[in-house]
């Protein structure tokens, strides 16, 4: 033991020397170890001079120093793989970044990580040019809106397919971020044409990670943090509230103001005063544990990890909590075999019982919270405190509700991999992802009030269970060669895919005692439904790839699809694709130094959508419980009705895309400059289009859904996409800048029949224009006289000076519904993301911008209590602008319109008055960080310390809340609508995120 | 195994949920629930369950309603969001009725019972193109199943070839469907109801000679009474009427009842169900169990409508030995809310046994001192479940309607005839009233006024008498303008115009 010591040094890298962070030192044959601090330090124990320290480190080339009689190793690790050798995960195999032909694009997981979001999907926002990723909701836990290469349909889903470790399974919201090894987004149909019938809205492949050889890495991370809405809207109190409808009645002959609105009535009531959005409100928490410990051995690896997060929505009653445990493991089984898994099992709860912020905001003041006199102990809108203002008390509903959900979620996959001879491989793998969604709907009886039905008479509850089991059973074989200089790359495969759902629900009402909210304590009414679903898919695929002494690159793919999503006729798709490269840089500028790789790309393919739902090529019969009748004298027995449901095609299938991509990708002075270009046009020829039938065919619903499906839309997306990274160290300084720009034009190419409307006819898809795009009158000025009303087109009768006036287009001399136009589309026209990190010394700054511009928001607020006039005559409360800035006589505004009890111009109609500008540039996230030097405490090798904002300040011209605005969730697709995008109806606000967090490695 | 191509046959699946247009129309159950969607219809939200009033209390001149603009976009725009759904339900009604008079033929069952199932939807494919004739003016007229979209561009199709139809479908019908129904079926037409609204038809058509004669075998057939006051207290005489609108039996002075739905004096009768399920049913989808009426019109509702004075105005005053001592004609207690009546909802619920109050129980905008209580009155008592769905039917023809129809066309056809006398008299007679001597057209207009007021028939009278515009008694800043010519019909869906690509045409004015 006496010629045991202790050895100290350094881990640099490169020529520059940069300190390696979290470098693996360990003694050769041992499971003695260590990892470098923050200057790249270590220190460790060798049991003697015969001892051999290794050091690792993924990136850099591992050199094995024996210790001899030295007490002080530096060591210098050279840069192995360069950005250029990154392998880049595509589907179904790997590939250099290189030699990349399509376009694809990677995200680290130390940027994903940087942005401390919750879930994954929000954490892609900004990050990669052409990948637009839109916040629907500051909901806990809430989903977002990904779009890659712009909209191709209008039917349901554009989302982009989620491939998770091989499996191509939806949903990433069950993901712990802190699992994720690498994303890669392929965008063109060249890369994504390998998946077929699910590809043309763009890939996601996420790669988790996976153990390394080498002692036990244990890492634990968490932070904490506070959140709080960015703001509030700015409305009047009692006072002011009543001081304005004084004067709004004042101006109104034929209404009287209400007598209980008087001083004194009011008086007698309390002289109440509620600010409702303070009572909605709250500084919320959220916290977040992750731990994991990774490691191997020579034939073996493995991983565990484990995490908790916690989310308090800033509205009272909302929450999301998410429990995740992953493992995963490979083995080296002789020399040609190697098996592996991996599994993760996923809980998350989400509690939303609503409380709508409009409503809080229209609400008067006037109402009271509580009133113990009623049931459930909530005041509600009444004719004699809140006399017309039928608003509902929003924070009732939000405390007597309860509405959550819950998600078990195992998603397991297992591989086989074995070499049958040198270059040959066959890899089999078995997917396997289910999951339980349990709903649960307590509404209470309570009473509210006595105007507006706002009381619900009976307690009721609802309860759902939906299951769905996938399967994948995937067969790929790979051969790999060089001939001279001649490389080439064979993948071949079968796959086939099952999906099964089985969903039920319950409702029940009776309840005995209200405490006791479950269906064996109720006594009423019980209805009870659900369905089964089968879904399959059976795919023959391949692909080759070809180089010439990695100059000339060319990749060429091909997918057969089936899918019971179509008929016999056109059950079965094919998408071909090829891609070519050419490095100019090997050809010419070798003599340029600074220039380390220019290559130009070009690439084409067919992709498809399958997700059109299912049997829609089937003529189907309706439920009964859709169509039936009473007869007899006791007045309560049905007859169930049949009925044909759906018109059904036979000829419906995939709709296409055919991409065109052209691509170049520079890397420069020494790697440190990477920049890629892109352009592509995307053509969706056979985009489904719900035909809306004449009523004359017995037209089945009122929304069209159940329409029969064409594939007859043409829809183009075209842009350019832009990506910059630049790295540099001086001395201990590092930083790295990167940006990047996606331009987006969507455009309606050819449409079968009619526009295409959303429900509440406000925003139109028709030929040349923008899927979705705002329809509606245009507001040009604020009229300041009667001679001015006069000398214009009529509008309406009781259009007077301080209404808005509206543009007569078609020049009739009337304002009709034939005056109405595009006003405006939600799509951005640019998508912008700015980086920039910095560290000194162990500390570390970083900042993330994300921007768009040319997107419009339809500001409903702004018709409702941004408006001296009043639509529903219920005197809602108001901003604070209307009661200072109201158009009048004296006041003759050119923005604001004139006080009314009622709205006789129909100032509220839709119209670009309330169409909005919302482009914006948002720091999304800015972090300050500091590495504890040395190894201060005792076995920890890493201690990092941060604080963290997210949402911190947004540039824009818009007047609402926030400017990003995702597309309306439309129940009865159960999707997000491309037909309702831009509306800014008030949904849960984007909160600001204070976070505070510690990461240590072990 | 897993190397394998699976064989086609894997990516064959059947529908789990629904079923195919092969599976069906194979039996007598299938025939019974296919003829029992073509009844659907009729008690959705797009129809009788609240758009039809909603559109028709509109029109009417004797009533008001709240919105300001709602007027102003009945006359002039025709964009309107209530008729969209009232063109496509009435259709929807037709193609279903097409449905079984296409498919249930072929089915092999009782044929007795098939033979009724046809004609009960001919019968309501006439009930419905009866709606489409005097509502939409001259719609496309489709008989049969359209599959293709092609094939479903159509024009117009005149008036006569229409009432032609109409005629035809009714005639087919009253051949064969009964005059009665065991009580498990009561609600499927009849052959009084055919009858009645052949008659109704030919009223419309001016074809005095047939409608004497069709709506005279109504009356000669027996089935129908209009329920008596049992006793001589005024509950007898307000109660006997007023069973006619409620969904509950009214009582009588001698512990008896006044039967209500269903009764010996309804023809046809729109359904609802009195088991309702809630007001989540009508959220859920465009059905509801029950009608919206009282949710938005009544007293406990949004209040929507109220009564113009001018309308309350035409009930005659009692003749001082009326034995139920009552001040006015009975209608008038039943058909208004008028100072010093109680309100009567619900024990427990909003308004009980208050005190009628014109400035709390009527919105202010249109109050004109009265609310409606006909079809809202009793606010549904029967179920705490869901006040909001009401289980009220709707009497489509009533047989008061069919004596005030016989006596006009009776009256047009041969004069003031006893037989025209005596048949409005009746209606008079069960209200306590003293008969008249003699039929003119202003005897006609009001009996109808005050006994089928508030009932959406009035604005279909003034067309077909040619008295409109009347002086709609509306406050200043709401008055319509009716334009002869024009409002006489809604217009035309302007997404079915457009769809049928110039074929069908709108309608004048429009």
């Amino acid at each position: 033991m006496a010629q045991e010591r202790v050895i100290t040094g350094m881990v640099t890298e490169g020529e520059e020397g940069i300190p390696v962070i979290g470098g693996t030192v360990i003694i050769k044959g041992t499971n003695i170890g260590t990892s470098t601090g923050v200057n790249g330090q270590y220190q460790i124990t060798a049991r003697g001079p015969e001892d051999i320290l290794v050091f690792q480190f993924i990136g850099l080339s591992t050199k094995e120093v024996p210790v001899g009689d030295r007490t002080i190793i530096d060591i210098n690790l050279e840069v192995e793989t360069t950005a250029l050798d990154e392998l880049v995960v595509i589907g179904y195999g790997t590939q250099k970044k290189s030699d990349l032909t399509g376009s694809v694009a990677v995200i680290s997981a130390e940027e994903l990580i940087k942005t401390n979001a919750a879930t994954l999907d929000r954490a892609l926002q900004g990050k990669a040019a052409g990948v637009v990723v839109t916040n629907t909701s500051g909901a806990p836990g809430a989903g977002v809106s990904i779009k890659i290469r712009g909209i191709g349909s209008i039917n349901r889903d554009s989302e982009p397919l989620y491939v998770i470790d091989g499996v191509p399974a939806g949903s990433l919201t069950t993901l712990n971020p802190a699992d994720i090894a690498s994303v890669q987004v392929l965008k063109d149909a060249s890369a994504t044409a390998i998946y077929g019938a699910r590809g043309s809205n763009g890939v996601i492949i996420i790669e988790t990670k996976r153990g390394v050889a080498g002692p036990p890495k244990v890492n634990f991370s968490a932070y904490a943090g506070v959140a709080q809405v960015t703001k509030l809207f700015d409305v009047m109190d009692t006072n002011e509230y009543i001081g304005l409808l004084e004067d709004a009645y004042a101006l109104d002959p034929d209404r009287d103001m209400p007598f209980y609105y008087n001083d004194s009535v009011r008086a007698s009531n309390g002289n109440v005063y509620t600010d409702w959005q303070e009572e909605m409100f709250r500084p919320a928490w959220n916290q977040n544990y992750s731990l994991s410990v990774y490691g191997g051995g020579e034939n073996s690896n493995y991983g565990i990890s484990g995490n908790y997060y916690q989310e308090d929505g800033v509205r009272f009653q909302s929450q999301f909590e998410r429990i995740n445990l992953r493992a995963t493991s490979d083995f080296k089984i002789g020399k040609r075999l190697r098996i592996g898994e991996s599994l993760t099992i996923t809980q998350t709860n989400s509690d939303n019982n609503g409380g709508s912020w409009g409503t809080a905001i229209e609400a008067s003041p006037l109402m009271p919270i509580y009133d113990s006199t009623a049931i459930g102990g909530y005041a509600g809108p009444t004719d004699t405190i809140t006399v017309n203002n039928d608003r509902t008390n929003p924070i009732a509903a939000m405390n007597l509700k309860d509405n959550n959900t819950s998600l078990t979620r195992i998603l397991a996959s297992i591989y086989a991999e074995l070499e049958i001879f040198k270059g040959f491989t066959y890899k089999l793998t078995l997917g396997f992802d289910y999951k339980t969604r349990l709903g649960f709907n307590w509404n209470p009886e309570y009473e509210l009030g006595n105007i507006g039905l706002r009381s619900n008479p009976e307690s009721t509850l609802s309860q759902s269970t939906n299951e769905s089991m996938y399967l994948l059973i995937q067969n790929i074989f790979t051969y790999e060669n060089s001939f001279g200089d001649h490389n080439i790359r064979v993948m071949a495969g079968h796959t086939t895919e099952q999906t099964n759902t089985d969903n039920y629900s319950a409702t029940a009402q009776g309840f005995v005692n209200p405490e006791l909210n479950v269906f064996a304590q109720s006594t009423l009414y019980q209805v009870i439904t659900g369905g089964r679903n089968e879904h399959k898919i059976e795919s023959y695929l391949a692909r080759v790839s070809y180089d010439y002494q990695g100059k000339y690159l060319l990749t060429a793919s091909i997918r057969r699809d089936g899918s019971t999503n179509f008929g016999p006729a056109y059950r079965y798709g094919y998408f071909p694709s090829f891609s070519v490269g050419w490095k100019i840089s090997e050809d010419f500028l070798q003599q340029v130094d600074q220039i380390n790789m220019l290559k130009v790309r070009f690439g084409y393919g067919a992709t498809g959508n399958e997700n059109i739902g299912s049997f829609q090529y089937l003529e189907r019969m309706d439920k009964p419980t859709n169509s039936w009748y009473v007869f007899g004298m006791d007045q309560n027995t049905y007859y169930g009705g049949t009925t044909l449901a759906t018109h059904g095609n036979p000829d419906v299938r995939w709709e296409s895309a055919k991409m065109t991509n052209f691509g170049l990708d520079l890397f420069a002075f020494n790697n440190k400059l990477q920049f890629s270009a892109e352009y592509y046009v995307k053509n969706q020829d056979n985009m489904l289009v719900s035909v809306p039938l004449p009523t004359v065919m017995g037209k089945l619903s009122f929304k069209g859904v159940a329409n029969p499906f064409v594939n007859l839309g043409k829809v183009q997306n075209r842009g350019f996409e832009f990506n910059a990274i630049w790295k540099k160290s001086i001395g201990n300084f590092q930083y790295s800048v990167n940006a990047n720009v996606t331009t987006i034009k969507n455009e309606v190419l050819y449409l079968p029949g009619d526009d295409i409307w959303n429900q509440s006819a406000t925003t139109v898809t028709t030929e040349g224009h923008t899927i979705g795009s705002f329809f509606g009158y245009v507001g040009e000025g604020i009229f300041q006289s009667q001679e001015e009303i006069d000398n214009h087109a009529t509008q309406e009768s009781g259009t007077a000076p301080g209404d808005i006036k509206f543009k007569d287009l078609n020049h009739d001399g009337v304002i009709t519904d034939m005056d109405r136009t595009i006003i405006g589309k939600a799509l951005p026209d640019l998508d912008l993301g700015f980086g920039f990190e910095a560290s000194y010394n162990g500390f570390d700054f970083s900042i993330f911008l994300h921007g768009m511009q040319g997107n419009n928001v339809y500001n409903r607020f702004r018709s409702s209590v941004g408006m001296g006039t009043d639509r529903s005559g219920s005197d809602i409360n108001k901003l604070r602008e209307v009661m200072t800035d109201h158009w009048s006589e004296e006041n003759p505004s050119t923005t604001m319109v004139r006080l009314a009890t009622l709205d006789p111009n129909d100032n509220d109609r839709f119209s670009s008055w309330f169409v909005e500008d919302a482009s914006f540039m948002r720091i999304q996230n800015m972090q300050i960080g500091y590495t504890l030097p040395g190894q201060l405490i005792r076995n920890i090798s890493r201690l990092r310390v941060y604080a963290s904002v997210n949402n911190l300040y947004t540039f824009t011209k818009y007047s609402g809340y926030d400017p990003e605005v995702g597309p309306n969730f439309d129940s009865s697709i159960g999707n997000y609508s491309p037909l309702d995008m831009g509306f800014d109806n008030g949904p849960y606000p984007m909160p600001r995120v204070i976070q505070f967090g510690v990461q240590a490695d072990f | 195994m897993v190397l394998a191509g699976c064989s086609e046959e894997w990516l064959e699946i059947e529908p789990q949920n629904e079923l195919t247009t092969a599976q069906f129309y194979r039996n007598e159950a299938d025939a019974l629930a296919a003829t029992t969607s073509a009844y659907d219809p009729l008690h959705s939200v797009g129809l009788y369950a609240l758009d039809y009033q909603f559109i028709f209390y509109s029109h009417d001149d004797r009533v008001l309603i709240e919105f300001p603009l709602w007027n102003d976009l009945m006359f002039k725009s025709n964009e309107q969001s209530r008729i969209f759904p009232m063109y496509e339900y009435l259709f929807r009604g037709v193609y279903r009725t097409n449905m079984v008079l296409e498919n249930v033929p072929g089915i092999e069952m009782d044929e007795s019972l098939k033979q009724r199932l046809l004609a009960e939807a001919k019968f309501l494919r006439a009930f419905y193109y009866f709606n489409l004739r005097i509502i939409f003016n001259e719609p496309p007229l489709v008989l049969r199943v359209i599959k293709v979209v092609e094939e479903s561009k159509l024009p117009n199709n005149s008036a006569a070839e229409i009432w032609a139809q109409i005629e035809a479908d009714l005639q087919d019908a009253i051949d064969v469907l009964p005059e009665t129904y065991d009580p498990a079926n009561t609600g499927r037409a009849t052959k009084g109801a055919a009858l009645s609204l052949l008659g109704k038809a030919y009223l419309y058509q001016q074809k005095w000679e047939q409608a004497t004669e069709t709506l005279g075998m109504v009356i000669d057939s027996g089935v129908y009474q209009l329920s008596m006051p049992a006793g001589t207290d005024s509950i007898d005489y307000v109660n006997a009427y007023l069973s006619n609108f409620t969904p509950v039996a009214m009582p009588a002075s001698n512990g008896g009842v006044y039967k209500a739905e269903n009764n010996s004096e309804s023809i046809f009768e729109i359904q609802n169900d009195d088991k309702e399920k809630g007001w989540n049913v009508y959220i859920g989808g465009y059905g509801t169990n029950g009608t919206l009426l009282s949710a938005y019109f009544s007293i406990i509702g949004w209040r929507n409508i109220a009564p113009t004075a001018e309308f309350v105005n035409q009930f005659e005053e009692a003749p001082v030995d009326h034995p139920s001592g009552l001040k006015y004609d009975p209608r008038r207690y039943a058909s208004v809310y008028a100072e010093g009546d109680t309100i009567e909802t619900r024990e427990g619920f909003d308004h009980y046994n208050e005190l009628f109050n014109p400035t709390k129980h009527v919105n202010l905008i249109i109050n004109q001192g009265y609310q409606v209580r006909k079809y809202l009155y009793p606010l549904h008592s029967e179920n705490a479940n869901s006040p909001y769905v009401d289980p009220n039917n709707w009497r489509a023809i009533r047989y008061s309607d069919v004596l005030l129809m016989y006596a006009e066309a009776e009256y047009h056809a041969h004069g003031s005839t006893p037989v025209a006398v005596a048949a409005l008299n009746q209606v008079r007679e069960r209200a306590g009233m003293p008969p008249v001597t003699e039929i003119t057209p202003e005897v006609i207009i009001h009996e109808r006024d005050v006994e089928l007021g508030l009932e959406c028939l009035r604005f279909h009278d003034l067309v077909r008498w040619s008295l409109l515009p009347s002086p709609w008694v509306q406050p200043a800043d709401m008055v319509s303008g009716f334009v002869v010519g024009k409002n006489e019909y809604l217009p035309i869906p302007l997404t079915e115009i457009t769809k049928m690509e110039g074929l069908l045409k709108q309608n004048p004015g429009w």
